[in-house]
């Protein structure tokens, strides 16, 4: 048997085996022919050299260093430039003693090569990062960002600078999560990289940018920290980092600009809105159009950086960006074609199909360009590539483009994105399920032609599982498709949809943990009451006419601006149904006296809806003119039609036009019936002098005495209350809750209610219920 | 244990005059609370320094120290350390050496106080493999573990509605052609206020014979900050401008100014609204290329008038009749019901 020799090198590794020269020889020996050849790597590998050399950089002797050095340079070898490689030295647990040759005192050559070798095995996003954050590693490593201070020997300058270039390099790619994140701003690094960022020197300034930048990216707490510290001579860091946005080297300026736009994302550096406008984003425009990694991560900054913004949006859209980030994808899908490379630029064309993405998703105008730019059918194959992020990022690209009617009547349709994106609701990459069931969310609107036909595919008979499926950007993107999907459809269309989907999963996703899911499933209710009669006998089938109101109710009662808006609007369309549906909003109290507290809500979007339930419920109609007619009294005894006539100079123009409306409605019932016949136990003089304002107001008057009119009121309303066989110092809870506040109106009203006929049951108990 | 220290200066000195403090010192949790910064290194300004140092501790009860350590309040000898410096911030009537010597025995207590508290406490180690020292913080961030704001989560649009203007909303009326008067019915099907824009079907029947319905989709311009009364486009001069603009009663003070580079109109809380409508294709198929005996290569100019839920309009194109009018009012339902969708 003949040995080979490389196995005769790796052989000659091992401990017992040779004299420590041998052992260097041999290191040197495969050091030298692994270099760039992918082929002698994956052999070597096979050989079992990993182990080996995990045993010598185990190894507690400190004596000679030179063995221990040759080793964790070939390591480094190994992991440079080839994921798969870098798995097999990971398996192999070569990260720990490689985190222990990071010993301040050792040698400072064995330091930078273990530095140098960890930094090439973290670029894999595969690697673990919780070794790092284990026992005492972090803490040396943030000792070695530290070139200033004297404890180091003397002569070794350089290599200190080099390894602290390196430890940064090492920290930016260990802040994936924000835990991450925090330990390493616990560890004292952020003073040590600000050092280094004024250091002067290019290399370590460059580091010190990545580091800074993977710090505070997506984390407004440690953004807020450093863009309040200040370097030597005083100056806050952003300043500072917009003047490197104009090196001479494209490197430095991508790095500076990445901590720029992670520093404007978290909003703590407002006052350079106008230079990251006018310098960020041109230069980063112009980056599209260099080569190699900087062209390759240009985009994916430029997505970050006006991700939220219309303005720089629609900035980039002026500085032509789309027909570069177009011609970018395009040449790349023509390149595939004639080389049949696959895989290379994948990094390139996710990020320019985000950036598309990006572009697009606020203004109709960009939209129109990217249309213009011909690049649609190369989104659409991009939406099939193999590579996760690719089709994620066209998917995205998708999505934005389809925030458009006028591209879902037609570019879209054209293109034909129906057949990849209903590939991709079946995508086994969470990333891609979240940007395809985004995407669905437009498609199935009733403005678009494509709804019809994914329909016909069944896609409603996948949205059961959509929602199950753990993911909570899933499960909103599930609520919110159906949602649109049956906005403005036929009965049959929603009656077959909720018999699919089924009620009982429209209650879990009402008391979802998400608000957000909340909000889409009252949303939906919102849409499957809407229109007619039929359709909301539907829901109340469905959920049960106590449970759909029960939830109402409950929802009522948040603060959150969003959820209620679209509780009071089911009130609304609820409201437009048969006797019986009117019937059953007026026997809840809760429901009434939340509608009363929505009508003094701060926005006016709320004001609106709260009006337009009490127009819906009053609308006369000949048919039932007495329980109109009971309605208005039920209503008017609350304080409803007090609290709308103080909204009659209300300075939103269209709360002023709703009330109108509805005070017609109670003053057309004041005229039929007049004030004797209001209810039995009220107050005729209080009533009258209502109805007289009412008259006066609704006819552009403005009553003088309107703003006392609230106390007025209020007095008479407890007045009235208060029975008349009863001493007049009367126990009853509401009767002091009734003195002149907002709520006082109500907090009558919840006792004044027990003496009239429409309501049955429920006690004057209310009025203490009514402030939450 | 990490012995922090080393990257912070050994002694324990502290220079105003440069304008470095100094506090070193080891509390319970080993890391150096009194920001060990000198001269040459990073610095704070005193008053950033107790400002985010109040706003930090009570939002979140833990600090961040200026040195980007962050500490938990938990720590007695932290709280300490801040009270001594605000304490010395405020003294201003010391000179640098006295306040030095003051900071100095301050910290020599709080030194004794913070190894008191060393030796009580082990550092714990948490579950997931990650020390920190921080025992308390480290403690409550595992509870409340907090995922990354996702950067590329969809910014929402939400449904913008002015009055009669939402999706969902129908207009009925008549265009009127020379003698002729047509039914038209128009569907807004999105309003975007932020873009000043919003979109539509326009029905429009008995026509040619060929589409006795013929649905087009428009979208259009809202004038204000986006879109001025100067059309600039569709073979529009500024005469056809304003001899349209000014067949509205509601346009007339604006008549001689409407030009002027510097006139910008706000429609928010206005009582009328101008427009421009643009029809693109036809519904439902898009395709469809020219129609005989119709044509849809003009646009509106449009004005709505929000009390009372009216639509007024005129058809330009060069080659067509001129002024054909569009009366619309606002279609209720009575009572009215609101759906509602929003692009994701």
């Amino acid at each position: 048997m003949t040995l080979t020799p490389h196995e005769v090198a790796v052989s000659q590794l091992a401990t017992d085996q040779a004299v420590p020269l041998d052992r260097i020889k041999s290191l040197r020996f495969i050091k030298n022919n692994i270099i760039g050849n992918k082929t002698k790597k994956d052999l070597y590998i096979q050989l079992g050299i990993v182990s080996r050399l995990q045993d010598i950089i185990s190894t507690k002797d400190d004596k000679d260093s030179q063995l221990k050095i040759q080793a964790v340079i070939v390591l480094g070898s190994f992991a440079f430039g080839n994921e798969s490689n870098i798995l097999a030295l990971t398996n192999s647990g070569v990260v720990e003693p490689l985190l222990n040759c990071l010993n301040i005192v050792g040698d400072p050559k064995l330091i930078e090569a273990a530095a140098r070798t960890l930094n090439a095995i973290y670029s894999s996003p595969k690697v673990s990062r919780q070794q790092l954050f284990m026992g005492n590693h972090l803490h040396v490593l943030v000792q070695l960002l530290d070139t200033f201070s004297n404890k180091h020997r003397p002569g070794q300058e350089i290599i200190q600078v080099h390894t602290a270039e390196l430890v940064a390099s090492i920290l930016a790619r260990c802040c994936e999560t924000l835990e991450q994140q925090m330990q390493i701003a616990d560890s004292g690094a952020i003073p040590l990289l600000m050092r280094l960022l004024a250091s002067g020197v290019s290399k370590s300034q460059e580091a010190a940018l990545g580091a800074l930048a993977a710090l505070v990216k997506d984390n407004p707490e440690l953004a807020q920290v450093i863009a309040q510290m200040r370097l030597e001579k005083g100056e806050r860091p952003a300043p500072f980092i917009l003047r490197l946005v104009r090196d001479k080297s494209p490197t430095m300026r991508l790095a500076a600009a990445t901590c720029l736009t992670y520093l404007n994302r978290a909003g703590v550096i407002p006052e350079h809105n106008s230079d990251i406008m006018l310098t960020v984003l041109p230069i980063l425009v112009k980056m599209l159009q260099l080569t190699g990694s900087v062209q390759e991560t240009a985009p994916q900054v430029l997505a970050h950086l006006i991700w939220e913004s219309e303005n720089m949006q629609k900035a980039v859209c002026d500085m032509e960006a789309i027909p570069k980030l177009a011609s970018i994808i395009s040449q790349m899908d023509e390149e595939d074609n004639v080389y049949g490379i696959v895989g290379q630029k994948d990094k390139l064309k996710e990020n320019s199909l985000l950036a598309l993405a990006a572009i697009s998703q606020l203004k109709e105008d960009c939209r129109k360009q990217v249309i213009e730019a011909k690049v649609l059918s190369h989104i659409v194959s991009a939406m099939s590539h193999p590579s996760v992020g690719v089709r994620a990022a066209a998917c995205q690209c998708t999505r934005s483009l389809s925030r458009s009617v006028k591209n879902l009547r037609t570019s879209l349709v054209d293109a034909g994105i129906e057949n990849p994106l209903f590939q991709l609701l079946s995508d086994e990459d969470l990333g891609v399920l979240r940007s395809a069931t985004a995407t669905l969310c437009n498609i199935v609107l009733d403005v678009s032609p494509m709804k019809k036909t994914i329909m016909e595919r069944g896609i409603v008979s996948k949205f059961v599982r959509m929602i199950s499926y753990g993911d909570n950007v899933v499960r909103l993107n599930t609520v919110w498709a159906i949602k649109n999907l049956v906005f403005e459809a036929e009965s049959d269309v929603k009656e077959n949809v909720m018999r699919q989907f089924g009620y009982n999963n429209l209650v879990l996703l009402l008391n979802d943990s998400e608000p957000a899911v909340q909000e889409q499933a009252l949303n939906l209710v919102r849409n499957l009451a809407h229109r007619r009669e039929h359709d909301i006998e539907q829901v109340f089938k469905g959920l049960g006419n106590g449970q759909l109101l029960s939830i109402i109710e409950e929802k009522l009662s948040w603060d959150d601006p969003k959820l209620l808006e679209h509780a009071l609007y089911v009130l609304v369309n609820i409201a437009t149904g048969s006797e019986y549906h009117k019937q059953s909003i007026l026997k809840r109290q809760g429901i009434l006296r939340s509608v009363l507290r929505s009508m003094n809500h701060e926005s006016p979007a709320i004001r609106v809806a709260s009006i337009w339930v009490i127009i819906n419920l009053t609308w006369p109609d000949d048919k039932v003119p007495d329980s109109v007619h009971e309605c208005v009294t039920l209503l008017r005894s609350m304080g409803i039609e007090d609290r709308l006539l103080a909204l009659n100079a209300d300075h939103d123009l269209d709360v002023r036009d709703r009330v109108k409306t509805a005070l017609q409605h109670f003053l057309a019932d004041q005229q039929q019936y007049g004030h004797g016949n209001n209810s039995n136990n009220n107050n005729n003089n209080g009533v009258s002098s209502t109805t007289t304002r009412a008259m006066s107001t609704t006819t552009g008057m403005m009553s003088p005495d309107l703003t006392g009119s609230g106390n007025g009121r209020h007095s008479h309303m407890s007045s009235r209350h208060h029975n008349p066989q009863q001493p007049p110092q009367s126990n009853d809870p509401s009767a002091s809750s009734s003195s002149g506040d907002a709520h006082g109106g109500s907090g009558g009203a919840g006792s004044a209610m027990d003496t009239t006929h429409i309501v049955t049951g429920r006690s004057g108990a209310g009025g203490g219920h009514d402030r939450r | 244990m990490p012995v922090f220290a080393q990257i912070c200066s050994a002694d324990p000195v502290v220079t105003f005059d440069d304008g470095g403090m100094i506090a070193v010192s080891t509390c319970n949790c080993g890391a150096d609370i009194g920001a060990a910064i000198g001269g040459d290194s990073v610095i704070e300004s005193a008053d950033d320094y107790t400002n985010s140092n109040h706003s930090t501790t009570n939002v979140s009860s833990r600090f961040i120290h200026i040195d980007g350590i962050r500490h938990s309040t938990t720590c007695a000898f932290a709280l300490s350390a801040t009270n001594s410096f605000n304490f010395n911030l405020n003294t201003l009537t010391l000179t640098p050496a006295q306040r030095s010597i003051l900071i100095l025995k301050q910290q020599q207590q709080q030194l004794i106080a913070g190894l008191a508290l060393l030796r009580k406490q082990q550092q714990p180690l948490v579950p997931g493999g990650a020390t920190t020292r921080n025992g308390a913080l480290g403690a409550t961030r595992q509870q409340v573990r907090r995922e990354k704001k996702d950067p590329f989560d969809a910014v929402r649009l939400m449904p913008s509605r002015i009055s009669h203007l939402y999706a969902g909303s129908r207009f009925q009326g008549r265009q009127k052609s020379g003698s002729n008067s047509y039914e038209v019915m128009v569907d807004i099907k999105d309003v975007n206020l932020k873009d000043s824009s919003l979109c539509g079907y326009l029905h429009i029947k008995g026509l040619t014979d060929e589409y006795p319905e013929l649905t087009t989709f428009f979208d259009a311009e809202i004038i204000g900050s986006a879109h001025s009364f100067v059309t600039k486009k569709w073979d529009a001069s500024a005469k056809t401008d304003k001899e349209h603009w000014t067949l509205f009663k509601p346009f007339e003070p604006m008549c001689d100014i409407f030009t002027n580079d510097d006139f910008k109109y706000d429609f928010q809380g206005k009582d009328v609204i101008f427009m421009r409508w643009k029809e693109h294709f036809l519904v439902p198929d898009h395709r469809v290329e020219g129609i005989t005996g119709a044509s849809f290569a003009g646009f509106y100019y449009i004005c709505y008038n929000i009390s009372k839920g009216e639509i007024e309009g005129y058809y330009y194109h060069q080659s067509s009749e001129k002024f054909q009018k569009l009366m619309l009012s606002h279609v209720q339902e009575r009572p009215t019901s609101f759906g509602s969708f929003e692009f994701r």
